[in-house]
Order: C-alpha cells, then sequence, then structure tokens
C-alpha cells in the first residue's frame, strides 16, 4: 500500500451537513418530531435520550429520510436480539425495515456482531443503537465500526449512557461522526498529570477524590469542552429538557432494596472468613457464595405471582436460579439468536412468568414494561445496572418498580459507587442541556492544498 | 460548573421489614425520583437514599 493509499484510509469523509426531513411518522411527540428534524439537518449528529423516550422512533425517522432522500439502503446497527423489535417498531409506524438478505431499498437492521459481513458502500448511512458499544477506546468493536463509518456521509448515534464511565468516552463517539478524534479531543480540553498520552480508562474528576484522577479538564475548559458537544449531540432526560411538556413522560416509583447474603462456607486456606478487598477476592466470593445468593434471589421472586426479571453475571447463577425456580426460563449466551429472540418474546407475553439473563445478552433495547420486578447480583458495571433497570423502569411502565439487589458482605458499598457514577451521567446531561443554545462546533481542515510559501532566502 | 437538576439526601428509619421501611420513606419524600433502601443495622434501623 501507498502511504499516501494509507493516509486516505484513514480520512473520514467530509459532509456538507444534513437536509431538510421530509418524513416525521405521524406518531412522533413535538419532542421526538423536534430530535429527528435536529438529526437530519445536521446529517451527523449523537441522540443521547433516556429509556423510554423514542429513540427507535427517532432512528427510524431518521434513516427513512436518508432513504427517501439518496435512494440506497441505510444501515440501523443494534444490540443483538433488538433487530426484530426495531423491525416491528418501523411496521408500527409506517416504514420499511428488515434484515440482511431482504430485497428492496430500505432501512437494513442488523446486530452489530454481523458488520463483517457489510460492505460501507452499499449504504447511504448508518445509525448505531445503543452507541455506547463504542465507548472503550481500546475495543476491537469500536475500531470495527470507526472504521465501517469512516467514509458514509450520514451518520447517527444513539444511546442514553453515552459515557458511562466517564467523559473522555465521548472522545469515540466523536470520533466515529467525524469530529475531532478521541486524542484531538484530549489533547484540546483535557490535561495528563504525567505529561503523556497515556489514554486508557482513568476517572476524572472536578476536584473530588475518586479513585486515582489521570485525565482532567483544563482550567477552562468545561463549558467549551460542553459547547463543543452540544455541536454534536443532543441530550434529553424527559421532553421538558427541550422545552415539552412532560405530562406524558412522569416515571413511577423505584424503589431499591439491598440484600446482603453471608458466605456459608470460609475461604480456602481460613479458619474464618475476612473481607474481600480487591477484585480477585470479589471474585472468588461471589464463586463461593453461588447458592446462598441464588437462593435469596429465587425465594423474592418466588410465588409472586408477577413478572420478574433476574439478571445474573455468571453461567453457574443462571442454571442454579432456573433449577431453583420452576415457571422461569433462561437466556444464556449459548442460546442461538432465534432462540434468545423467542425467549425475550414468550417472556413479554408472560410464559413464562420469570426470565433469568446476563446484562450483556439482554439488557440494552429491549422493552419490558410489562415487568416491575428486577432482581440482580451486586455489580462494579454502572451502565449494567443501568440499563437491567431501565428494561423495566421505563416511560410506559404503570406500575410502581421494585429492584432487589443481592450482595455479599464485601459488596456492601457498590451502591454508593454506582451512585457516584450517576451523579456523574447527571453531570453529563445537565451540562450539555444548558450548553445547548451556544454549541461551538470546531471545523477541521482534511484538505491542504495551500502552496507553502518558502523565503526566498531559503 | 453547571448546577445538577438531581439531589441525593440520606437518612435512617426504624421498621419491621425493607417493605415498610421503603413505605415510610416514599411517605416522607412524596415527589422522590427513586428510594434505596439497606438494612437492618443491628439496632434495627434501615438506612435510605433517596433521590430527588
Amino acid at each position: 500500500m501507498r502511504y499516501e493509499d494509507f493516509l486516505q484510509a484513514k480520512m473520514h469523509s467530509g459532509s456538507d451537513g444534513g437536509f431538510e426531513p421530509t418524513f416525521i411518522p405521524a406518531a412522533a411527540f413535538d419532542f421526538q418530531k423536534y430530535l429527528t428534524e435536529w438529526i437530519c439537518r445536521k446529517g451527523r449528529g449523537a441522540v443521547f435520550a433516556d429509556c423510554g423516550l423514542g429513540k427507535t422512533l427517532i432512528q427510524l425517522a431518521w434513516c427513512e429520510n436518508i432513504v427517501r432522500r439518496t435512494n440506497l439502503p441505510v444501515l440501523l446497527l443494534t444490540p443483538l436480539a433488538v433487530v426484530g423489535q426495531t423491525i416491528k417498531e418501523a411496521d408500527k409506524f409506517g416504514m420499511e425495515c428488515g434484515r440482511i438478505g431482504a430485497t428492496g431499498t430500505h432501512i437494513v437492521a442488523v446486530n452489530y456482531e454481523q458488520l463483517h459481513k457489510l460492505d460501507p458502500n452499499a449504504y447511504a448511512g448508518v445509525a448505531l443503537d445503543e452507541s455506547s458499544i463504542l465507548k472503550n477506546f481500546d475495543g476491537a468493536r469500536k475500531a470495527q465500526i470507526t472504521a465501517f463509518m469512516r467514509k458514509m456521509e450520514y451518520r447517527a448515534l444513539f444511546t442514553a449512557t453515552a459515557a458511562p464511565n466517564d467523559y473522555i468516552e465521548l472522545g469515540t463517539s466523536s470520533e466515529a461522526l467525524g469530529e475531532l478524534g478521541h486524542m484531538d479531543m484530549l489533547g484540546r480540553f483535557f490535561r495528563n498529570d504525567q505529561n503523556n498520552t497515556d489514554n486508557h480508562r482513568h476517572h476524572i474528576t472536578t476536584g473530588g477524590n475518586h479513585g486515582a484522577p489521570k485525565w482532567r479538564f483544563k482550567g477552562h475548559s468545561q463549558e467549551p469542552f460542553w459547547r463543543w458537544v452540544s455541536s454534536w449531540a443532543r441530550a434529553c432526560r424527559k421532553p421538558s429538557d427541550l422545552g415539552f411538556d412532560d405530562k406524558k413522560f412522569i416515571l413511577p416509583k423505584l424503589t431499591e432494596t439491598e440484600h446482603v447474603v453471608k458466605a456459608m462456607r470460609k475461604p480456602e486456606g481460613f479458619l474464618f472468613s475476612t473481607m474481600a478487598v480487591g477484585l480477585k477476592e470479589q471474585r472468588e466470593e461471589r464463586r463461593r457464595t453461588i447458592r446462598e445468593r441464588c437462593e435469596r434471589m429465587a425465594a423474592l421472586a418466588i410465588n409472586t405471582g408477577k413478572p420478574a426479571i433476574l439478571w445474573c453475571h455468571l453461567n453457574d447463577e443462571g442454571d442454579l436460579l432456573q433449577e431453583l425456580i420452576p415457571d422461569s426460563i433462561q437466556v444464556s449466551g449459548n442460546d442461538d439468536d432465534d432462540a434468545k429472540v423467542t425467549a425475550f418474546e414468550s417472556f413479554i407475553k408472560f410464559k413464562p412468568r420469570v426470565l433469568i439473563t446476563k446484562p450483556k445478552i439482554g439488557a440494552w433495547g429491549l422493552n419490558f414494561q410489562h415487568c416491575a420486578h428486577v432482581l440482580t447480583f451486586a455489580s462494579h458495571s454502572y451502565e449494567q445496572y443501568y440499563q437491567s433497570v431501565r428494561r423495566c423502569w421505563r416511560f410506559g411502565q404503570t406500575q410502581p418498580v421494585k429492584v432487589d439487589i443481592i450482595a455479599t458482605e464485601s459488596e456492601i458499598g457498590i451502591r454508593d459507587n454506582l451512585r457516584r457514577k450517576s451523579e456523574q451521567a447527571e453531570q453529563m446531561f445537565t451540562s450539555l442541556i444548558a450548553n445547548m443554545n451556544q454549541a461551538q462546533r470546531i471545523v477541521q481542515k482534511h484538505n491542504f492544498n495551500k502552496k507553502e510559501l518558502v523565503p526566498s532566502w531559503l | 460548573m453547571t448546577r445538577l437538576t438531581r439531589t441525593f439526601t440520606r437518612g435512617r428509619v426504624v421498621a419491621a421489614n425493607d417493605s415498610d421501611a421503603a413505605a415510610l420513606v416514599w411517605d416522607k419524600y412524596p415527589g422522590a425520583i427513586s428510594v434505596t433502601i439497606s438494612g437492618p443495622t443491628p439496632d434495627g434501623q434501615w438506612q435510605y437514599v433517596v433521590e430527588l
């Protein structure tokens, strides 16, 4: 490969912006109409809207407008098991959406795992549902998706958790859209205590003392940072964030209860139980307490007569829970895609009453508003916890939602840690909303065609 | 720094079980977004965190 070709492959194609939308679904609420119009006019952008605010409708409407404008198919990438739900929603709103291989010019819904089979030149645009999949700077999936999108004219990202761990994760979204690259963003708005380019994930604090901060905001860059993010993203936790009425979007009560389980067996080689300190010890304790934790969870879910969703992290936990709860179904990683979809659909129809699965299989994109009881084992992942709860506690839920968190003694403080991350996410939403009307774009130059002038004496 | 719209308040209540504790807290903060209950402590108290 020639060096010029290498550089050309790395370069994002430019975009002159978007266009006036020609199609808005009749069922769209006023704020959904606003977001659809905004992202069509932008051509490339991100919508960070909370769960249940109708991201599916907005992304389908964006895709449909591009199909109508370009007469080319548009790709909609979704998490596993969400493809079927998206196709149904499209049909409901009067849009044509199909799987890979379906004939005709329309929206093609595909799960991320199948991306390697696709040719980017065949599509006019790409929308990423649950785009927080891009968050990991070093991730193979992020690299694959960013490379796929690089020459695409129209690009859109949709998620409720854009940067679940820290703000520097927004750099990967920006890069995918062809705005500032991840490292360019870090260099412009953040500073590194060690004066190097280490881009691994670290906490960013604004004066707090959580963890060991590495990348921090530069002294006066916080407001410019949010103004810049506002130039390519819109955030919305509820319609009133955009100036619309909240009346139809009021969440019911959410009650979370922490249940602490004591280990029945001592760690191997110990005369008495000690507090698990590091991650390795916590993992060992989790393995050692599988039976105790599963029995407690099963006791809370059994005989309630109401639907419940049980989130587990280990295969052994899922198997034991299924054994303990008779009217349950487990969706595990070994099931094929069709079996997963069938199981999720039957759970929505109350058959069976209890669904057991892992967050990485079913916590993104699915709608389980018929269920108001969530049971989960404690986890350090804010994003997994947030998404797991939000399958049920979302707009459209009519009953108060109960969340039971089963933790071991060493996991007692996990909820506080998650709360800290939740406050940071809140800060992101609030800052974006506050700066939406004073967005500040950073114009990048991709073509350097001016001839350099060299002094005559050289 | 932009002012946050949501805040958290902590406290303790005495109740027979977690459901009663949650009901007491919801009565105290009817407009809350969420309530987290943990406990009980050895002296029978339930700790709570309310998101307002």
